[in-house]
């Protein structure tokens, strides 16, 4: 309900936004195109129809799967982006295994050694991390890695050594969200009554912290892992354009630059669509990990 | 049999030498004096920049860092440190300006929200469930391709996607302070509404969202670069530290300094801002849990 609620809302603000950029005819058209040809092209366009004729158009044609022709390309915005959406979805996994690898046993273990060297090492590089931005740091690796040392491509695409750099940026960024939450989670764990009985009756100290602690942490660990799906998909935009990664936010920013709007439109919608999906699965999977949570019953 | 009264103990008082020694302090005090440092090198940039921020010097472009140009020139052979003192203008404006439109409009439905409770409060609520899960770097991308990018739109895009925070906040907050006694007793007694606001609610509001204000100013300044990176932020000529980045990208193997420097100011401030947040949060506001 509040998906589609989302949905509905951004659909009206992508159409609003692009009403308000003035008439689309008058860029479409040719410079000698007389009155009446411009009409005709409106009128093939249904931009003749009242606003709410047109909006309806649009819902009805987006629900179908119709999300507009791109303007440059001159083809069907949603083929363009269901082709290049394989590799936004391959950097995107690539990079939540990154940064899940790196936060979950630096978080963990910064629980259990806390306020030692390493618990205050790990909070400066999440830290860090949280304060970069993006773009500069895919940058500087671009710097080091491929302009200064030459080891890896600097940018393109493929699955081989082509993915590692963007991979890189945008998994440190997740890492360090997801780090930090982790700490805190086990900190909050570990402390509890459950955990010192599992002590005192004589469970393995890593099975203590393993399966004790950490099932009990997971709830707010997930939360942020699926918060970091936004971030990821933010990022993606930043990372697929610094590394020329052919994705969906490398199509959107082309758009924007070749003032493409009916791509832009469908961009936004369609990274919407999945950002909400991502979330939808989400609210499931903590109704399989906490049976506490119910959303049938309130 | 006497019973015996709870005695407070009060935490031994630490010395002053004790509070000024070592990494809190450091922590503490460093990121307010750069912060000091970057607003007023951004106010008086006028007079502190060595050069024109957008004179161009073509006999000396992409030049490395020397005693004329302490951070090196850029392509069009301006003076990269003139740049970014320059830069620091719009970051900073834009982070403060947006974020307190963004805590105007937060705090005030978040308050009607509380205060009026019933409908109005289910609609509101609803309205930031909204704001909260819409994409806000995309939007940003639809408005700038669409309306064209502007100072004002920055602001005004970075404002309407961080409202929502604070009227959670401000809600959540209200409703608890309302059901305190005291407050309670005023109401009892017979003070209006808007008294009470005044009075109780108001003031007992605005540590929480100074310390939010804050977190969420480093944020905006994170936002408002990458927007400037990729081209629909505040457009040419100023300059912003997204674009001076975006710039050096091209000849980032010939100039490593055109990129580094603006970069570098933008982590450190955003890094100095989310430090005085955490000790504004722990000074201000001992609500908020002083682990993560």
């Amino acid at each position: 309900m509040q998906a589609l609620l989302t949905m509905l809302l951004l659909s009206v603000i992508v159409f609003g936004l692009s009403r308000l950029s003035g008439d689309p005819v008058n860029l479409m058209a040719p410079m000698e195109a007389s009155a009446e040809d411009i009409e005709r092209i409106r009128a093939s366009l249904g931009l003749d129809k009242p606003l709410i004729v047109q909006y309806w158009y649009f819902v009805t044609n987006a629900l179908q799967g119709d999300f507009g022709r791109s303007i440059k390309w001159d083809r069907s915005a949603a083929e363009m982006l269901i082709e290049r959406f394989p590799a936004t979805l391959w950097l995107s996994l690539a990079s939540m295994l990154l940064g899940l690898a790196l936060a979950l046993p630096v978080g963990i273990y910064s629980a259990v050694k806390r306020d030692t060297w390493f618990d205050s090492a790990g909070k400066i590089v999440a830290l860090l991390g949280q304060s970069m931005p993006t773009f500069w740091f895919g940058i500087l690796l671009i710097l080091f890695f491929s302009l200064w040392f030459g080891l890896l491509p600097t940018s393109g695409y493929g699955l081989d050594e082509h993915i590692i750099l963007p991979t890189v940026t945008l998994g440190l960024f997740v890492a360090a969200a997801i780090m930090r939450v982790t700490r805190s989670a086990m900190l909050d764990a570990l402390e509890a009554d459950y955990v010192r009985t599992a002590r005192a009756k004589g469970v393995p100290e890593w099975r203590v912290i393993m399966v004790h602690a950490l099932k009990n942490g997971a709830i707010p660990i997930l939360t942020i892992t699926a918060l970091q799906a936004a971030t990821i998909l933010r990022g993606a935009v930043v990372t697929e354009t610094v590394f020329a990664w052919p994705g969906v936010g490398k199509i959107a920013i082309d758009a924007v630059y070749g003032r493409d709007f009916p791509l832009v439109q469908a961009s936004v919608l369609f990274m919407g669509v999945i950002f909400l999906v991502v979330n939808f699965v989400v609210d499931m999977l903590y109704v399989l990990l906490d049976p506490r949570i119910s959303y049938i019953k309130r | 049999m006497t019973i015996q009264a709870p005695i407070a103990v009060a935490p031994p008082r630490r010395s002053l030498r004790q509070r000024l020694s070592g990494l809190s302090f450091l922590l503490r005090s460093v990121p307010f004096l750069f912060l000091l440092l970057v607003t007023f090198a951004a106010v008086f940039a006028d007079f502190v920049a060595p050069y024109d921020p957008n004179r161009q010097d073509l006999a000396n472009m992409i030049s490395g860092p020397s005693w004329e140009h302490l951070m090196g020139t850029d392509q069009l052979g301006r003076d990269v440190l003139s740049r970014m003192l320059y830069g620091g203008r719009i970051s900073l404006l834009v982070g403060v300006v947006s974020v307190v439109v963004a805590m105007f409009i937060g705090v005030l439905l978040g308050i009607i929200s509380a205060m009026v409770g019933g409908k109005v409060d289910d609609v509101i609520m609803r309205l930031t469930d909204l704001s909260l899960t819409l994409p806000g770097v995309l939007i940003a991308l639809a408005v700038a391709a669409t309306v064209g990018p502007s100072l004002i739109n920055v602001i005004l895009i970075i404002s309407l996607l961080y409202w929502a925070q604070f009227a959670r906040m401000a809600r959540g907050e209200a409703l608890s302070i309302r059901e305190r006694d005291y407050v309670q007793a005023a109401y009892a007694i017979g003070c209006s509404p808007l008294r009470i606001l005044r009075l109780h609610i108001f003031p007992n509001l605005v540590n929480t969202m100074i310390v939010l204000a804050t977190l969420e100013v480093a944020a905006a300044i994170l936002l408002e670069s990458t927007l400037s990176f990729l081209g629909v932020g505040v457009p040419p000529p100023t300059p912003t530290w997204g674009i001076m980045v975006a710039d050096g990208r091209q000849y980032v193997e010939l100039a490593w300094w055109t990129v580094t420097f603006p970069g570098l100011a933008i982590m450190l401030t955003v890094l100095a801002v989310n430090l005085l947040g955490d000790t504004l949060r722990d000074k201000l506001d001992p609500k908020f849990t002083k682990r993560a």
